[in-house]
């Protein structure tokens, strides 16, 4: 188990890249740390692999402070988003300098080697220096010089984002894979949802330095706990809209959205919908009127965009609602619909701080 | 096809080569030639090949100790330069030093003053402590002098190095001197060779602090060779022979070292 604890990081020239971060990692858990690039995700991992240094709070790992302990001396691994690997070394000493530097012998150290590339499937690279190897291979056996050691927790950076798409889904799929055999506790790092939702148990959303929300995926997706997760995940992007809260629930220019789970109240909210949730029916029978102004087709979807009728600006986020259709449904550019929400999906957030109103967190 | 400009290249490149070739070849030819083709007035061409020059200088000049002279001093002090350099390189270019770009750039400040400035104090400092024609006090000067330049390049190689390899090895549990040793010392090979060419060739080269330091003892090859030239006479033919002898050993090194500048340019550390 892993435990961060208030834990803070400014940089030398002042820059506050992580501000006071409270986690708890399960042993054999795979979370993620999400966010948009320099929110201080990498800065994170490089303190609980003991890269940089704390400049406040503490770092538990199996119960023990390890806030000033030497990297080496962690037993964590590293797998980096260049790879890093020992460019003079064969692949097989790339991958054994770790347990000799630690007294094993060479001859143990090369038959760990062997077990690990034959779930890896690089029994024949063993041989060949870094130079010598593409960059999935080099993957790989950054992997497998992580997974010789059998650490409390591997931290990985962007493992996969020099790879091109085909290759990254692939090893994406090996990750999870792996992960499921051997249940090493992993800390994972990208700026790719895809990645975070697919690989993780639980998300850890930053921003700015500071976590925003840690949830499993289907919760970070659903129920996000302010405004910047519901912006961040989701592709296209989740319809945020202005509305009023009443005794009856939620509303927009007057009409009740649904009940908004039992969230009651008055005062300005955010209305945040997912593109997927929003519903077409007769002009005048929806929530409001609009006309959808243009189509983009994606695989299985299309994603319409609808202008809303009449002055008042109803789309907090953009011009338009975004929603996300079946490919086969009928619509006509340039037709009026009524536009609704699927009600049970509708999250609510407080217009001043952009805190979700319906989970209460 | 080969370009114009590209065969005006190759043909200037032949040209610049030759150029500094063709002064090698007339010392490696005066020196086996006899003294009377030497020193006549016209150009000889055809001669009868003679290894007299290279017994005059052995025997005449004692120039085998001339050459393990040279070969103690500039092998210890290339060698300690480039351990010292190698260690503090690695401290300049990594280490957050505050002021470390200035640093570096004083110390080789150090190497821009004139030797003569350098040679006088040595040589009152080296009186008092008797070290005066001794190997070690050559030693010493080559190594504070030839230290300031190799720590500099250095430098710029070790800069090079990515630092996520570093960080790797930190933790797969290799202390400092393991990461130098094993990580750092490996993928400087370039920037190593260069570097220690750069002082074997200085140091085997120089003459002006070994002509204040040195009397007999620990008399190097530069030193050696000027004394083939007295009031009365030159004597092109053993000062040939032995230049070409002082040449073997830097081309052999040169050699040596010039695979390991090639090798490592093109390793793949990253992506
Ligand atoms: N060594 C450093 N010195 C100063 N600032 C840094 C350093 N490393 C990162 N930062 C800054 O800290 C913030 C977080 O960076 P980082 O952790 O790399 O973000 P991420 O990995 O999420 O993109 C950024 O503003 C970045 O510019
Ligand atoms: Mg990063």
């Amino acid at each position: 188990m892993i435990v961060l604890e208030k834990l803070h990081k400014t940089y030398g020239d002042g820059t506050e890249a992580v501000k006071s971060i409270d986690l708890e990692i399960k042993r054999g858990e795979f979370i993620t740390l999400l966010g948009p690039s320099g929110c201080g995700k990498t800065t994170t991992l490089r303190l609980i692999a003991g890269l940089e240094e704390a400049t406040g709070g503490k770092i538990w790992i199996n119960e023990r402070d390890v806030t000033n302990v030497d990297p080496g001396d962690r037993d964590v691994a590293m797998v980096f988003q260049s790879y890093a690997l020992y460019p003079h070394m064969t692949a097989l000493e790339n991958m054994t300098l770790n347990l000799t530097v630690r007294g094993m012998s060479k001859g143990d150290a090369a038959k760990r080697a062997q077990e690990v590339a034959k779930i890896l499937g690089i029994q024949e690279l063993l041989d060949k220096k870094p130079g010598k190897l593409s960059g999935g291979q080099r993957q790989r056996i950054a992997l497998g010089r992580a997974m010789v050691r059998s650490p409390v927790c591997y931290l990985m950076d962007e493992p996969l984002s020099n790879l091109d798409l085909k290759l990254r889904e692939q090893m994406r799929t090996e990750l999870k894979r792996l992960h499921q055999r051997d249940r090493v506790t992993t800390v994972y790092v990208t700026h790719d949802q895809a990645e975070a939702l697919i690989l993780s148990d639980r998300v850890v959303v930053m921003d700015k330095g500071i976590v925003q929300q840690v949830a499993d995926p289907v919760q970070i997706y659903e129920r996000p706990a302010n405004e910047f997760v519901a912006d961040f995940i989701g592709s296209p992007s989740i319809n945020f809209m202005v509305g009023e809260l009443t005794d009856q629930g939620p509303c927009i220019v007057g009409k009740p959205v649904g009940n908004g789970n039992g969230v009651r109240g008055s005062g300005g909210v955010t209305i945040g919908v997912r593109p997927e949730d929003v519903l077409f029916a007769a002009p005048g029978s929806g929530v409001f009127d609009g006309r959808i102004e243009f189509t983009e087709p994606y695989g299985g979807v299309v994603y319409a965009f609808v202008a809303v009728e009449g002055d008042r600006k109803v789309i907090k986020n953009r011009d338009y609602v975004v929603a996300s259709l079946d490919l086969h449904q009928p619509i006509t550019i340039g037709a009026s619909v009524g536009v609704s929400f699927r009600e049970q999906r509708i999250n609510l957030f407080d217009a001043n701080t952009g805190q979700a109103l319906s989970n209460g967190r | 096809m080969r370009s114009p400009l590209r065969r005006a290249f190759d043909v200037a490149a032949v040209f610049i080569v030759a150029l500094y070739l063709a002064p090698i070849y007339w010392v490696v030819l005066t020196s086996i030639k006899p003294t009377i083709a030497i020193n006549s007035a016209k150009p000889v061409w055809s001669f009868e090949p003679t290894w007299e020059h290279y017994r005059e200088a052995f025997v005449r000049f004692e120039f085998d100790r001339a050459l393990l002279n040279s070969a103690i001093i500039v092998l210890s002090a290339t060698f300690i330069t480039m351990v010292l350099a190698l260690f503090s390189s690695y401290a300049l270019a990594r280490m957050k030093i505050k002021g470390a770009d200035f640093m570096s750039l004083t110390i080789l400040s150090l190497r821009f003053m004139p030797g003569v400035v350098i040679a006088m104090p040595f040589f009152l400092m080296f009186q008092r402590l008797d070290m005066i024609d001794t190997h070690v006090g050559m030693i010493i000067i080559y190594v504070g002098f030839g230290l300031p330049f190799a720590v500099w390049l250095l430098r710029g190689f070790m800069m090079d190095i990515p630092r996520d390899v570093e960080e790797a090895a930190r933790l797969d549990g290799l202390g400092w001197i393991s990461i130098i040793w094993r990580i750092i010392l490996p993928m400087s090979g370039p920037g190593i060779a260069v570097t220690a060419i750069f002082t074997f060739v200085f140091d085997w080269n120089e003459f002006l602090f070994a002509l204040y330091i040195t009397q007999a003892t620990a008399v190097t090859l530069p030193i050696q060779i000027s004394k083939m030239i007295d009031l009365y006479n030159v004597l092109w033919g053993t000062i040939s022979g032995a230049v070409v002898m002082q040449l073997v050993p830097m081309v052999i090194v040169v050699f040596l070292l010039q695979r390991h500048m090639i090798r490592g340019l093109a390793l793949g550390a990253v992506k």
